[in-house]
């Protein structure tokens, strides 16, 4: 009767851990959530829900942009945007947080330039061949943008657009 | 010094000698003597609960007797209340980390336009490196016309 008892202890402690070494996770989600809303912070968040209805209307024309997203739209689930204007130090937190994300998470690397004092990078997340996650940090001086796409997104229809944006 | 004398001597009396001294009716009996006895008894006992109490059913029981302390059951405690406070913390940061924030559009057309717009925003961000791939695809094409000439 009092090992039960101390067993269960043990499992309640045990489980609470390991509860709240999941939850010290960095996700797109608090990053927008933390940010959203301050001075000089613009941020949109579109859920899987709306997602689902904008799939519906017609399908979306880009015009003049180098790469061809229509066929990429299709498979999104959810989209993170934060766009810092003039706000330094809330810029300089929230670079070291996407950091963090980057380095917890498994994603990759998949360009990055500097032109003109902007530096851009992009990172992937996937699962075999399908991209489930993609995050775009573009920092120009004071301003930084953070983009957070997830979907389930083939590899195949990513190489298609980028190559039809190389033939333009 | 009498009295003590005759009580020293009584120690040594037998049950048989005893027992025909009490029968002789020709001792007279104190007339008080039983309530003598009644008091001495209840002296003694008085004496006796004072020296050494005994636990009477319902009575309090002092808190070291009845939580002797022992450092597991310090321990139990803490990791109680650790883990009580995991808990909560646990509860709200999994809160904040997986419910979602409320859509920034209500009408789907305004959140089509933002999403055609992000999406162009994305294509000008890589517009450096796509452009710096076309180059590097032309000059390829180039070096690869020159070779098959």
């Amino acid at each position: 009767m009092k090992l039960k008892r101390d067993m269960k202890k043990m499992i309640l402690l045990v489980l609470t851990a390991l509860f709240a070494i999941g939850a010290s996770a960095q996700t797109a989600n608090s990053i927008y959530k933390k940010y959203s809303g301050l001075t000089g912070v613009s941020s949109v968040y579109i859920s899987p829900a709306m997602f689902d209805i904008v799939k519906k209307i017609p399908a979306v024309s880009l015009q003049g942009d180098e790469l061809d997203m229509m066929p990429v739209i299709q498979s999104f689930n959810g989209m993170y945007l934060l766009d810092m204007q003039d706000n330094s130090q809330a810029s300089e937190d929230l670079l070291k947080e996407v950091e963090r994300l980057i380095a917890k998470g498994k994603f990759e690397l998949l360009m990055e330039a500097k032109d003109e004092g902007e530096r851009v990078r992009i990172y992937l997340m996937r699962n075999k061949n399908i991209i489930t996650d993609f995050v775009m940090l573009a920092q120009q001086g004071r301003e930084t943008t953070f983009i957070s796409i997830t979907g389930n997104l083939s590899e195949e229809a990513l190489n298609k657009a980028i190559a039809a944006a190389v033939e333009k | 010094m009498k009295n003590e004398n005759i009580l020293k001597e009584m120690e040594n009396f037998d049950l048989e000698t005893l027992e025909r001294l009490s029968s002789d009716e020709k001792v007279p009996v104190p007339q008080d003597l039983e309530q003598s006895l009644d008091r001495l008894v209840t002296r003694l006992s008085v004496a006796e609960k004072i020296l050494s109490p005994e636990e009477e059913p319902g009575a309090a029981v002092p808190l070291e007797k009845s939580h002797p302390f022992r450092w597991r059951n310090l321990w139990t405690a803490v990791a109680s209340i650790a883990a009580g406070l995991l808990l909560v913390a646990g509860v709200n940061t999994m809160t904040d980390l997986y419910v979602s924030p409320e859509d920034t559009y209500k009408d789907p057309q305004e959140a089509y336009m933002e999403i055609e717009r992000v999406l162009g925003l994305i294509s000008d961000k890589m517009s450096p490196a796509t452009e710096g791939l076309s180059q590097l695809d032309a000059r390829f094409r180039e070096q690869m016309d020159l070779f098959k000439k």
